[in-house]
């Protein structure tokens, strides 16, 4: 299953490198660390979770199963504050 | 017995309030908890006012009864309470809650939820020589970022006064036995005045088992949030606080500040803005 996109009602700023995000609905802020900030970074609706871990797992320079479990962890987050658009029916 | 009415127009962060009482035993409330708030010639946004009703008193808002019937003093404390909100409501400023003070015109933050001692460390600031800007709420304009001082004054408990050297004849007029109002002049300070800009923040947090105060750089995606939890729901709209808060959170700096005693704390916040 594609990750992303983010929903609508986020709103994303880019602060000395950080990811800020803003729920405009809940009026939440999220500050992300720079491997959740990564990781929203590939959450496009283009790849899927597998996908997400290997292109991290390249850019840092080790194993996928190095990082899978924290970018599972991180995605469970996203996905349970409603920070991703709704999958279509 | 007399009464006679009183009534006292402030200019609070921009806003114009009226005080209205009908007991004078009202004034030398007054002159305590509000003696350091600008007076106001303006017509009031909102009129607080104490009325005697049988053998109580209720607070109003203008023409909405706002409390149940109350012996004198909690009328008062709920009165203040009121002009706080009010003030919130009105304030076209941005508005954090936030004990702040200031040195040459430099403006010092703190954000932080009641009890973690920050309105001790504000009080033992003032007693330190920093100016005196509010207890209450970093109020400001985001573009320019000039603030706006509200004294109100330090509410403390009486462990805290004598923490900070408050004269504790200074106490004698109170509305409350729980915590005490005090001024800047009682900690041989002053409110500041003149042009003020905000320049840091700082996030205190008392760790009583801490070695020493410790003070470290936030990063300003933190300091955004700390911006927008702390940011008065009432005085931001919501469509462009976000974007603004991290607009500011460029232009300042953010530190947490752990420390297990007062007097750490005030020394080590003297480096702040040197």
């Amino acid at each position: 299953m594609k990750i992303g996109p983010p929903a609508r009602h986020v709103r994303v700023e880019e602060v000395d490198g950080d990811l800020v995000l803003f729920d405009t609905e809940h009026h939440q802020v999220f500050e992300l660390n720079p491997t959740a900030s990564d990781v929203w970074r590939l959450a496009t609706g283009e790849f899927d979770e597998g996908e997400i871990v290997e292109l991290l797992a390249r850019a840092y320079g080790v194993a996928p199963e190095a990082i899978a479990a924290d970018v599972g962890h991180v995605l469970t987050e996203f996905r349970e504050r409603g920070l991703f658009e709704a999958p279509a029916p | 017995m007399t009464r006679r009415t009183v009534e006292r127009t402030f200019e609070i962060v921009g806003v114009p309030i009226r005080v209205a009482a009908d007991d004078d035993a009202v004034e030398p409330l007054l002159d305590r908890v509000c003696g350091d708030l600008d007076p106001s010639a303006d017509d009031p946004v909102v009129t607080i006012s104490i009325r005697s009703e049988g053998e109580g008193y209720r607070v109003w808002v203008d023409e909405t009864v706002r409390s149940d019937l109350l012996a004198f003093d909690q009328s008062f404390m709920k009165a203040m309470s009121l002009l706080h909100e009010q003030t919130m409501e009105h304030c076209a400023l941005w508005a954090v809650h936030a004990g702040v003070v200031s040195r040459g015109g430099s403006v010092l933050a703190m954000p932080g939820k009641s009890g973690t001692g920050k309105s001790t460390l504000v009080a033992a600031c003032v007693a330190a020589g920093w100016g005196y800007v509010s207890d209450e709420a970093l109020a400001f304009d985001d573009d320019t970022m000039e603030v706006v001082a509200y004294p109100k004054p330090i509410w403390i408990d009486r462990r805290a006064t004598r923490l900070v050297g408050v004269p504790q004849e200074s106490l004698a007029v109170t509305p409350s036995r729980y915590k005490y109002p005090v001024t800047p002049a009682d900690l041989g300070g002053v409110v500041a005045r003149g042009p003020l800009h905000l320049r840091a923040v700082v996030v205190p947090e008392r760790t009583p088992d801490t070695a020493g105060p410790d003070l470290v750089p936030m990063r300003r995606a933190e300091l955004v949030t700390v911006l927008l939890r702390h940011t008065f729901k009432r005085t931001r709209e919501p469509e462009t606080k976000f974007e603004r808060a991290v607009a500011v959170a460029r232009r300042i700096d953010g530190y947490r500040l752990s420390f297990s005693t007062t007097k750490d704390a005030v020394e080590i916040l003297d480096g702040v803005l040197s």
